[in-house]
């Protein structure tokens, strides 16, 4: 017993239209999997296209929100080494050995070792650039 | 049939509309709105740019840096005015008075609602997410050594352009740079060859000297003559570069740096190059005598010894030790003009040193070649003593600096190494020539020892030789000098024979005493006997207490 027109779905009446005018049209198996085909491929077109869109999309703000810690981390980094150079300026270094008991070299005692290398120091042929230009007096 | 072919024919059109704008759109995307992979991405992704680069002392201590701060922006559209009253505002130091207040106000958006808030105020609103409400990000310069290397630093202006010193030089370096993607890569980091505790030393004693001394300004340079690093670099006055706006506003001049930017007569220091000119052109030896009159007249101009007295036969020790006008231009009149101005050349006077910091002027030197109407033997003269030419206190250090450094002439800079990410570029030896032989150097710097042995044992400091040649230099003003002013300086290095550190000490307008060696002869001797053991020097000879 066929169902009431009423009760059907919208997708069955959809089917039930389509089936019913093919039938009518009496075409060919082999014109029906073109047409098949045909919207086959709309199909797939289409799903491609709404895949990169998404996909793009999702990228897109992957990208803005690890660029957003990026920015939240260099903050934190620069508010860190600020933080810690404050604490080591000559300032607080002092005031911290002091607290110590630390105080003030006075007259310094230079004492001499026998058979320390007395000059560790490059020669000025060594630390000067091969690329340095040499400009002689006019 | 007919029906089926028009349903048919309605189901076609709908698939080809739907064709068509999908073809529309991919053309729209791939052609009209065609972005180009190397081109910048939408400002969206780019908010927040990257810091500007962070500038170290050699010793790898944070001298300027940037720091993350953050502007309140509000939106009265769907403000949450209790929730940012409950959980914000104590936090912020605002009163629930002051933000009911903003219900009221005609402006619906206040981009800068509150400024300067500190990193983590920023991310306690951010993090809070109250709607209507948002802190958005900049980076401000900061100095945690304060006005520490003030001038040699320059600062940063609201526009986050760097401007003077390092900052204005480097600028380019230190900007973020913006990539392919669009996005900002932080600056690169620059490592100074300033020794924070050094300048730290100079920056103190050069203080103390303008207490002492009454000196209305002053400048102290420390450098190594080996390789022209600047270790330390002192003026005073100082500024605070974070207050660089109010400064300028009053007097723009106080932010320029007067060792590489203001030219000075240097006086009797200069009396060390035209010493090196003569016994490097064999004009005199060492040993050799002049007879010494209290004044001599060139070119229809009679100039005078400082002291106006006669000192009869003289050796060039002698002439150095006591400083004596009469003997210089002598040594530059046998010279002749053409040999005197070709050493000065090689010295590099007249032109900028090339310092790696902004403004650097170039000096200015007459000679009869490029002026000769104004030339005149008088000039050839008085230039043999250091007047009636203009020297930059950075030139002063690099041209005597090749008398210390066996008259190899280097290139000063302050910059040691610059660092982008895994990328270290460090900062070459520039030889500028050699104006003189090592022979002549050593001779000089052995005479220069002597010299300071015998006339400035002020300057001296256990345990080290000291080269050193003090100067009194009048200031010219329009018509002649401003008398009865003097510019009192000391320039030395040390050890003598094998020198580390090259020191200028120049002191502006003392009342205390007209005499450099008077003014900044202690000047150096504190500041050296604290600097050398700082600076790793050790000392050359005996030590002469053990107290």
């Amino acid at each position: 017993m066929p169902a009431n027109p009423n009760n059907q779905s919208a997708n069955q009446r959809f089917t039930a239209w389509l089936n019913q005018g093919l039938k009518r049209q009496n075409w060919s198996a082999r014109r029906v999997a073109q047409m098949g085909l045909l919207i086959a491929l709309g199909v797939v077109v289409a799903a491609l296209y709404l895949v990169q869109s998404s996909q793009i999309v999702t990228s897109t703000r992957q990208v803005q929100l690890l660029r957003e810690d990026l920015a939240k981390l260099q903050q934190a980094n620069a508010d860190l080494a600020m933080k810690i150079s404050v604490m080591t300026t000559r300032a607080q270094l002092q005031q911290r050995a002091e607290t110590l008991g630390f105080a003030p070299a006075g007259n310094l005692l230079f004492v001499a070792v026998p058979h320390l290398p007395q000059d560790d120091s490059p020669s000025i042929e060594s630390i000067y650039s091969p690329r340095a230009s040499v400009v002689s007096p006019q | 049939m007919d029906s089926f072919r028009s349903r048919f024919n309605v189901f076609l059109i709908i698939i080809t509309i739907i064709a068509v704008l999908v073809g529309v759109q991919l053309i729209r995307f791939q052609l009209v709105q065609h972005v180009d992979s190397k081109r910048d991405v939408p400002e969206l992704l780019t908010a927040e740019p990257a810091p500007r680069g962070r500038i170290y002392d050699r010793n790898g201590y944070l001298i300027s840096g940037d720091e993350a701060h953050f502007e309140l922006a509000y939106d009265r559209n769907g403000a949450d005015y209790a929730s940012f009253i409950s959980d914000l505002a104590p936090t912020l130091g605002l009163t629930p008075t002051e933000i009911l207040v903003l219900k009221d106000q005609p402006a619906i958006i206040h981009k800068q609602l509150l400024k300067d808030l500190s990193y983590e105020q920023g991310r306690l609103v951010r993090d809070k997410d109250v709607w209507g409400f948002t802190a958005h990000p900049y980076w401000k310069r900061a100095y945690p050594e304060g006005s520490l290397a003030a001038h040699v630093l320059g600062f940063v202006n609201n526009d986050r352009l760097g401007l003077y010193g390092v900052e204005g030089w480097y600028n380019d370096v230190l900007t973020p740079t913006r990539q392919a993607d669009g996005t900002f890569a932080p600056g690169a980091d620059i490592v100074l060859t300033i020794d924070r505790n050094a300048q730290a030393i100079t920056e103190e004693e050069l203080a103390l000297a303008l207490r002492d001394t009454g000196a209305k300004s002053g400048s102290i340079i420390v450098a190594n003559p080996r390789n022209g690093e600047i270790l330390a670099m002192a003026s005073a006055p100082g500024y605070d570069p974070t207050r660089y706006a109010e400064i300028a506003a009053v007097e723009e001049k106080a932010l320029v740096n007067p060792n590489v930017s203001d030219m000075f007569e240097p006086g009797s220091i200069f009396k060390v190059l035209t010493m090196a000119a003569a016994l490097d052109s064999g004009t005199v030896t060492r040993d050799t005598v002049y007879n010494d009159t209290a004044s001599i007249e060139v070119g229809g101009q009679v100039i005078w010894n400082w002291d106006r007295g006669s000192h009869g036969p003289t050796d060039m020790t002698a002439l150095l030790a006591k400083s004596l006008n009469v003997g210089a231009s002598t040594l530059a009149i046998r010279m002749g003009q053409q040999t005197f101005y070709k050493y000065l050349r090689a010295f590099g006077l007249g032109r900028p040193t090339g310092i790696d910091l902004q403004h650097e002027a170039a000096g200015l030197v007459i000679t009869r070649d490029k002026n000769p109407e104004r030339w005149s033997e008088a000039i050839l003269a008085s230039n043999s003593f250091g007047q009636a030419i203009a020297t930059t206190p950075i030139q002063m250090v690099a041209s005597i600096g090749a008398v210390a450094n066996d008259g190899v002439l280097v290139q000063p800079h302050v910059v040691k190494k610059i660092i982008r990410g895994d990328r270290v570029d460090e900062a070459k030896v520039v030889v500028l020539g050699q104006p003189i032989s090592r022979e002549t150097a050593n001779t000089l710097s052995d005479m220069l020892a002597e010299a300071v042995r015998r006339e400035v044992p002020e300057a001296l400091v256990d345990g080290y030789t000291i080269a050193g040649k003090t100067g009194t230099a009048q200031i010219p003003i329009p018509g002649g000098y401003d008398d009865p002013w003097t510019i009192g300086a000391f320039i030395a290095y040390a050890p003598a024979h094998d020198p580390q550190v090259i020191v200028l000490i120049k002191l502006d307008r003392p009342t205390s005493s007209m005499w450099g060696s008077e003014t900044a002869v202690p000047v150096f001797q504190r500041l050296a006997t604290r600097l050398f053991p700082v600076l790793g020097i050790r000392p050359d000879s005996q030590v002469a207490s053990n107290n």
